[in-house]
C-alpha cells in the first residue's frame, strides 16, 4: 500500500500537523458515527444509519506536536460491505468498533481485523478494538475480559467506551493520535519502515501494545 | 427500462411502491389522483425558497419524506401526510402561533390583496382539473417570508389536503382576513392613545405602513409569481393528462414529450407516468403483490422472532427460494440479486463514470486524480441512495422522473451535471473538503441550476455512448476475473 507511507511523508519541519486516515469500521449501529459525533461537537443524538462514508477532520493537540486526523466514519451496513474495503485503503489507523451487547457485532470486529490483515502488514496502521455501550451494562453479552484478551492475542489497543454517556470517547482517539505520533517519530528516527517500533503503555488507558 | 433496473437503484425502499401503481387504469383513476393535488403537488413544486434546518434534520426529514411520491400512487388516502406533519420537529404549538402572529402583522396592507384573492379565484376556474385553491387560501395568511421553514412549508400542505370543499376554504380565510385587520388596527389605536410624543407616533406609525406597504408588495409579487408557476404546471397536467397519456405508446418519445418530462412531471400525474415508463414486464398484478407481500412479511416475522436459529428453523428452505429471503437482502443485495448488476459491478460502473467524467470535465478530473479522491467516495453515497440523501426531495424526484426515462445512465449523469455546477469550488478544495462537500450537498440546491447543468453533459466519449463504454469495461472485468471469480479490487 503505497499510500499508506502517507503519514511518514508529511514533514513536521514545515510546522504542518501530521495527517493521519482514521476509519472506523464495525457492525451496523453499534455506534461508529455516534462515536464520532460525540467526539468532534460533544453530542449524542439518534442517528440515521450511514450511507456509504462520512468525513470529518480533527486536529489533536498533542503538546509538543499536533496530528490532523482525517476521520472516515464508514457505513456499517452490510450491504455495503462489498465497497467498503475501498474505504480503507491507505489508512494509517482503523477503530474496529463493536457493540458490547451484541456478541455478533463482536465477531463481526474479528472478521473486519482479517480483512485488514489482507490488505495491510502487519504494523502498518494503528488498530484499536472498541467496545461501545457500557452504559448498556445489564444486557452485556462480550465481557470487558474477552474484548481484552482478543485484542492482546491480536497486539491491538483496546478500550471500552460510551458514546452516550461520554465515556472514554476523547481518549480513544488521542490514544490513537498519540500512538501515531509516536510510529511516525520512531520511523523517523530509526529510518526503518515500522519494523522497530516499541510502544509505551498507556498510563490511563487499560489496552495492550501493538508492536508489529 | 426493466423492473430489474429500477428496482437495482430503488435500495429496496420505493420498488413495492412503485409497482403498487396501476398501469391498467389510468383514466379512472385521473379524477382521483387530481383531487389529492394540492398535498403531493405543493412539497416538490413550490418550495423553492425551502431553507432546511440543521443537516441532520434535512436528513431525517428526507427520510420521511422518501415515501411520499410512492405512497402517492397506491394509497389515495391523505393519512401519510398528515402523519408527516405531526412528526415534523417543530411541534404544533411552535409553528401556529408564529403563524397567527404572522398572519396579524401586516394587517392594514391586507387590502391590495382583495384583488388578488379574486383574480386568484378565475385562474381557478379556468383550469378546474388543478385544485390549487386551498393550497392559496392558505397561503393568503401565511406572509411567505424567506425563512419559510421545510416544516411549515408541509404543514401548509396538509392543511390545503384536508380542505374538503375548496371554495369553503377560500370564503373562510377571507373571513379570517378581515377579522385579522379588525384586530389590528384596534391594537394600532392603543398603541396610539398610550404614546405621549404624537410626532414620533406619526413617525413610527408612517415607516411601519411603509414597511408593510413594500411586504405587502413583495408576497403580491410572490403569489404572482406562484400562479405563473401554478398556471404552467396546471397547463402540464391537462397536456399530460388529455394528450399524452391516452396516446402513451406513440407519445412518449416525441420531442415535444421529451421536453416536458424535463421539466419535471407534476406530482399529480407523475404516478402514472413513472408506471408507464417503468412497464411491467413481470405482470404483476395487485393480486399478486399483496401475495408476495404477505409471505415476506410473514418470513420477517419468523425470522426476527426465531433469530440466530432461522437458519436451523428453515433447513428445508431449497435454494430456488433463496431470493425470497429477506434475510439475504438484509445481508447484501449484491449477493441476493446478482443479476442487480449495478450493485455487483459498482466498480465497473465507476470506472464507465471515469470516462464520462475526463471527457465532460478534464480539469476537475485531473485535480480529483491528484487528490486520490476517487468516484466512490461521492458516489456511493449519491448512487445508492438514488440521490434521497444528497438533495432536496423535489430536485431528487425531478432526478427520478428522467432515470424512469433514461435509466442507470441518467444517475451517472446526474453526477456529472452537480459536479459541473461545483466545479470551480471543487478545484480550490483539497481531499478531504471536497469528500465532505460532496457527501453534503448545500441544502438549497436550486433544481433548474442542477437540470440546467446535466443537460450540458455529454454522456458519449468518442462516439461511445454509456451503454457501449460500459459494456466494454464489463467484458474487460469480466475477462480479469476468470482466473479469482471474487470480486476484488
Amino acid at each position: 500500500m503505497a499510500q499508506a507511507a502517507g503519514l511518514s511523508q508529511i514533514s513536521t519541519t514545515s510546522g504542518q500537523p501530521y495527517v493521519s486516515k482514521l476509519v472506523l469500521l464495525g457492525s451496523s449501529s453499534v455506534g461508529k458515527t455516534s462515536l464520532v459525533l460525540r467526539y468532534m461537537k460533544q453530542d449524542f443524538s439518534n442517528v440515521l444509519p450511514t450511507v456509504g462514508c462520512a468525513f470529518f477532520t480533527k486536529v489533536v493537540d498533542m503538546g509538543s506536536s499536533s496530528l490532523k486526523l482525517e476521520i472516515w466514519d464508514t457505513a456499517g451496513q452490510e450491504k455495503y460491505h462489498s465497497v467498503c474495503h475501498l474505504y480503507f485503503r491507505g489508512a494509517n489507523a482503523a477503530l474496529l468498533v463493536y457493540d458490547i451487547t451484541r456478541k455478533d457485532s463482536f465477531h463481526k470486529a474479528q472478521q473486519w481485523l482479517e480483512d485488514l490483515e489482507k490488505e495491510f502488514h502487519p504494523g502498518e496502521v494503528v488498530v484499536m478494538l472498541v467496545g461501545n455501550k457500557t452504559d448498556l451494562g445489564e444486557e452485556r453479552e462480550v465481557t470487558f475480559q474477552e474484548g481484552k484478551e482478543f485484542a492482546e492475542s491480536k497486539n491491538l489497543l483496546f478500550m471500552e467506551t460510551s458514546a452516550k454517556l461520554n465515556y472514554q470517547v476523547s481518549e480513544v482517539f488521542s490514544t490513537v493520535a498519540q500512538e501515531l505520533l509516536q510510529r511516525a517519530g520512531d520511523r523517523g528516527s530509526s529510518s526503518q519502515e515500522g519494523e522497530a517500533v516499541v510502544l509505551n503503555q498507556e498510563p490511563a488507558a487499560r489496552h495492550s501494545q501493538c508492536c508489529p | 427500462m426493466t423492473d430489474g433496473n429500477l428496482s437495482t437503484s430503488m435500495n429496496g425502499v420505493s420498488l413495492m411502491g412503485i409497482l403498487d401503481g396501476r398501469p391498467g387504469d389510468s383514466l379512472q383513476d385521473l379524477q382521483h389522483l387530481n383531487v389529492k393535488a394540492p398535498r403531493s403537488v405543493s412539497v416538490p413544486d413550490y418550495g423553492p425558497t425551502l431553507k432546511l434546518g440543521a443537516l441532520e434534520d434535512r436528513h431525517s426529514l428526507q427520510s420521511v419524506d422518501s415515501g411520499i411520491p410512492t405512497l402517492e400512487i397506491g394509497n389515495p388516502e391523505p393519512v401519510p401526510c398528515s402523519v408527516v406533519h405531526v412528526k415534523r420537529k417543530q411541534s404544533e404549538s411552535e409553528v401556529i402561533p408564529e403563524r397567527a402572529f404572522q398572519s396579524a402583522c401586516p394587517l392594514p396592507s391586507c387590502a391590495p390583496l382583495a384583488p388578488t384573492s379574486s383574480e386568484q379565484e378565475q385562474v381557478v376556474r379556468k383550469s378546474s382539473t388543478f385544485p390549487r385553491t386551498g393550497y392559496d387560501s392558505v397561503k393568503l395568511y401565511s406572509p411567505t417570508s424567506k425563512a419559510l421553514s421545510r416544516s411549515d412549508n408541509v404543514s401548509v400542505c396538509s392543511v390545503s389536503s384536508l380542505g374538503t370543499e375548496l371554495s369553503t376554504t377560500l370564503s373562510v380565510s377571507n373571513e379570517d382576513i378581515l377579522d385579522l385587520m379588525v384586530t389590528s388596527s384596534s391594537s394600532a389605536i392603543v398603541t396610539l392613545e398610550n404614546d405621549d410624543d404624537r410626532h414620533f407616533t406619526d413617525v413610527t406609525l408612517s415607516s411601519i405602513k411603509e414597511t408593510k406597504l413594500k411586504e405587502a408588495q413583495r408576497r403580491k409579487k410572490q403569489l404572482e409569481e406562484r400562479c405563473k408557476v401554478e398556471e404552467s404546471i396546471g397547463n402540464a397536467v391537462l397536456t399530460w393528462n388529455n394528450e399524452i397519456l391516452p396516446n402513451w405508446e406513440t407519445m412518449w418519445c416525441s420531442k415535444k414529450v421529451r421536453d416536458l418530462w424535463w421539466q419535471g412531471i407534476p406530482p399529480s400525474v407523475r404516478g402514472k407516468v413513472w408506471s408507464l415508463a417503468i412497464g411491467n414486464e413481470l405482470n404483476i398484478t395487485h393480486e399478486l403483490f399483496d401475495i408476495c407481500l404477505a409471505r415476506a412479511k410473514e418470513r420477517w416475522r419468523s425470522l426476527s422472532t426465531g433469530g440466530s436459529e432461522a437458519e436451523n428453523e428453515d433447513a428445508g428452505f431449497s435454494a430456488a427460494d433463496r431470493e425470497a429471503s429477506l434475510e439475504l437482502i438484509k445481508l447484501d443485495i449484491s449477493r441476493t440479486f446478482p443479476n442487480l448488476c449495478i450493485f455487483q459491478q459498482m466498480l465497473t460502473y465507476f470506472a464507465a463514470f471515469e470516462v464520462f467524467f475526463e471527457e465532460n470535465l478534464p480539469k476537475l478530473f485531473a485535480h480529483f486524480k491528484k487528490n486520490n479522491l476517487t468516484a466512490d467516495i461521492y458516489l456511493i453515497d449519491w448512487i445508492f441512495t438514488l440521490y434521497s440523501k444528497s438533495l432536496p426531495l423535489d430536485l431528487a424526484c425531478r432526478i427520478w422522473d428522467v432515470f424512469c426515462r433514461d435509466g442507470e445512465e441518467f444517475l451517472f449523469r446526474t453526477a456529472l451535471g452537480i459536479l459541473k455546477l461545483f466545479e470551480d469550488i471543487l478545484t480550490r478544495m483539497d481531499f478531504i473538503h471536497s469528500a465532505q462537500f460532496l457527501t453534503r450537498l448545500p441544502e438549497d440546491l436550486p433544481a433548474d441550476e442542477v437540470f440546467a447543468a446535466i443537460s450540458t453533459v455529454q454522456m458519449q466519449s468518442r462516439n461511445k455512448k454509456w451503454a457501449q463504454v460500459l459494456s466494454a469495461l464489463q467484458k474487460d472485468s469480466r475477462e480479469m476475473e476468470k482466473g479469482s471469480p471474487s470480486l476484488r479490487h
